[in-house]
């Protein structure tokens, strides 16, 4: 990364690269069409060239000026908060709003920790209680309490 | 004299029992997570739109509106008394009127913020009812080729006047485009980049990106620094009254402030953020002692706390007169909009007088509510700060995940949330401005019909948005603003006043 001055201006860069490429992949199987008759295709190829362009200019730029470091990734609290946020997502159908809610709270509290694993379920057990409450009972939401796994 | 009779209207639909108690509930919403850092009223307002399913239009939009402005002044209280902005459209407020709690003058910057917004809101109040039946009437002489440049200055206007590399937010721009293109293509039918996902079909999920990128993604963010100081200046917050010399000095900035925010409200792409910042800078670049600024100036509250109620409230104006939403608050109430049947456009004012007319009248009975709320009852708002961040981010992240599944009752608009809510922190890291990803992603798929019905009329001619004077004059202003913004003299002077 010797050369690299602005690793945020180049890792940007990589990025809406990889964006582009990866539309301008998929869009080959869409017609292109002409200005006049725009196919489906048209649309996204014309933005994905532009923003291979800039993606350009980005990595270009990262290679002059003065140096601008990144700052390191906060690693700890992005895999508990998005690991809990996947969890969630799996346990909602199958089992329920209650189990649900309690298991991300539970696992999110400990991204930092302030809170140990018994307080995290108490505070779940609340945010479930609550959210039970309001957003089944007070204003009838279609969600489940508990799910398929306990045979609702 | 129609003026008189759509206010009739207007007050009618604004003082039904019902349309009162949404609009108090929505500026009581308002405030409360205006004061709470960490939850903005584009969560809030995602959150609560399955909810406005059963409520009727105009008691929806009355209730998501008081939530966007009743923020403006629930984030000042926060800022000014503890230097956190509960608000982004706060953080200026924060740099004098911080300084001002310190100085014991506490209760003087908090009146002056309240009265500064509530005579913002009156005045921006009447420019919606003046100004918007016109632009709705002109607006219908748009055609295709003008909605498009209309869209394309929209989207330039949000990033000139946003901070950071101009290249990375107009990548961030066309980012959003090709998110907001996912879906069935209405023109031929074909489902494009869903990679076979059924749920895809009908796009990515507004209201899950949003709240993956300033939800999920701000926890990490705030989770990854350490708690800040909080030294809570309530003590100070006696002598609430202004005296006749504070209230002459701060006449100026706030009906200066008061401009900036109506006017950049109205450019599409503007709303409270970008008026308070350029009100704090204009201020500064008046005054004859800019020195200080910083140092508890009280016009660096006055003229920033009404720019960004004004703006806050204009914003409604492209999306009622246009139906182009100009940031993403607004965008997620046109959503609430279209749930419920109704097109945000020129249409609007003609076909549902009441719910134009109640929402202007309301937007004025809320900013009185909101001067009650605030300032006999700061104590009550400062008291929530005490509530540990470890007790906030778990429930914000349940409402994020509950708001989210029951709009569609999708578990993939839950990934959604989760993937972008990775997104939106790697963006933050990168120094990338996710609002311009979001307007980009609401406006894909508008841009894209419109280009295509104004090439199909121009039989494939690109310069039908050069030759309609119209089109030209928008297209012409996206790119001075943009060559402005390029210009090494202008950008640093953009930088600094953006910075400061």
């Amino acid at each position: 990364m010797g050369a690299i001055k602005k690793p945020k201006d180049f890792l940007t860069g990589l990025l809406f690269a990889a964006v582009a490429i990866v539309v301008i992949t998929v869009a080959q199987d869409y017609k292109f069409g002409t200005p006049r008759q725009m196919g489906p295709g048209f649309f996204p190829i014309v933005l994905a060239v532009i923003l291979l362009a800039f993606a350009a200019i980005l990595v270009a730029r990262s290679l002059f000026g003065e140096r601008d470091p990144l700052d390191g990734f906060a690693v700890r609290p992005a895999v508990y908060i998005l690991g809990s946020g996947l969890l969630f997502n799996l346990l909602l159908r199958p089992a329920g709003l209650i189990v649900a809610v309690v298991a991300m709270v539970a696992i999110a509290s400990q991204a930092r920790r302030a809170l140990n694993l018994a307080g995290g379920l108490l505070v779940g057990a609340m945010l479930a209680a609550g959210s039970a409450i309001l957003f089944v009972y007070l204003l009838g939401q279609n969600l489940p309490l508990l799910g398929t796994w306990f045979g609702a | 004299m129609e003026f008189l009779t759509n206010l009739e209207i207007g007050f009618a639909a604004a003082f039904s029992p019902w349309n009162l108690l949404y609009c108090f509930i929505g500026c009581l919403l308002g405030t409360l997570i205006g004061v709470l850092p960490g939850l903005g009223p584009a969560a809030t307002i995602a959150m609560l739109l399955p909810i406005t399913y059963t409520l009727d239009p105009t008691a929806s939009l009355i209730m998501l509106a008081g939530i966007y402005y009743g923020a403006q002044y629930g984030g000042s209280t926060t800022a000014i008394l503890v230097n956190l902005p509960g608000e982004a459209s706060s953080i200026v407020t924060a740099l004098d009127g911080h300084e001002l709690a310190k100085q014991g003058r506490g209760g003087l910057a908090l009146s002056t913020a309240a009265l500064g917004s509530f005579t913002a809101g009156c005045i921006a109040t009447v420019v919606i009812a003046l100004f918007a039946p016109l632009l709705a009437e002109a607006a219908l002489e748009f055609g295709a080729a003008e909605y498009f440049s209309l869209m394309v200055l929209g989207l330039v206007a949000s990033v000139v006047l946003a901070r950071g590399s101009l290249v990375k937010a107009l990548g961030m721009i066309i980012l959003g485009l090709l998110i907001g293109i996912v879906g069935t293509d209405g023109y031929s039918g074909i489902d494009r980049f869903t990679f076979g996902q059924l749920e895809l079909v009908d796009g990515v999920s507004l209201v899950a990106v949003a709240m993956g990128m300033f939800g999920l993604g701000e926890i990490i963010e705030n989770l990854s620094r350490k708690d800040p100081e909080r030294a809570v200046f309530s003590a100070s917050v006696r002598n609430m009254l202004p005296s006749f010399a504070d209230l002459r000095a701060i006449a100026a900035p706030v009906l200066r402030g008061t401009t900036m925010g109506t006017v950049l409200g109205i450019l599409p792409g503007g709303g409270a953020l970008i008026s308070s910042f350029a009100a704090y800078a204009l201020e500064k670049k008046l005054s004859k002692h800019p020195e200080r600024f910083g140092r508890g100036a009280i016009e660096g509250v006055a003229a920033p706390e009404s720019a960004n109620n004004a703006g806050a409230q204009t914003a409604f104006i492209p999306m009622l007169t246009l139906g182009i939403p100009s940031n993403v608050i607004i965008a997620l109430m046109a959503g609430a909009l279209i749930l419920q049947g109704i097109q945000p456009g020129p249409g609007i004012i003609r076909d549902q007088p009441d719910l134009f007319w109640g929402l202007v009248v309301s937007m004025w009975v809320g900013n009185l509510m909101l001067v009650i709320l605030n300032l006999p009852l700061v104590g009550i708002w400062v008291r929530l700060l005490t509530i540990p961040y470890q007790f906030l981010f778990p429930a914000i992240m349940v409402f994020c995940g509950i708001g989210v599944y029951t709009l569609a009752g999708s578990t993939m608009d839950l990934h959604v949330l989760v993937l972008f809510g990775l997104v939106g922190y790697v963006f933050r890291k990168l120094e990338c401005e996710p609002a311009p990803m979001l307007l980009g992603m609401v406006l894909g798929p508008m841009m894209e019909e419109y280009l295509r019905r104004s090439l199909l009329l121009s039989r494939g001619d690109l310069t039908v948005f050069v030759t309609r004077p119209l089109s030209a004059s928008l297209l012409a202003i996206a790119v001075i603003a943009i060559i402005a913004v390029a210009l090494p003299y202008v950008r640093r002077r953009r930088d600094e006043a953006l910075e400061e």
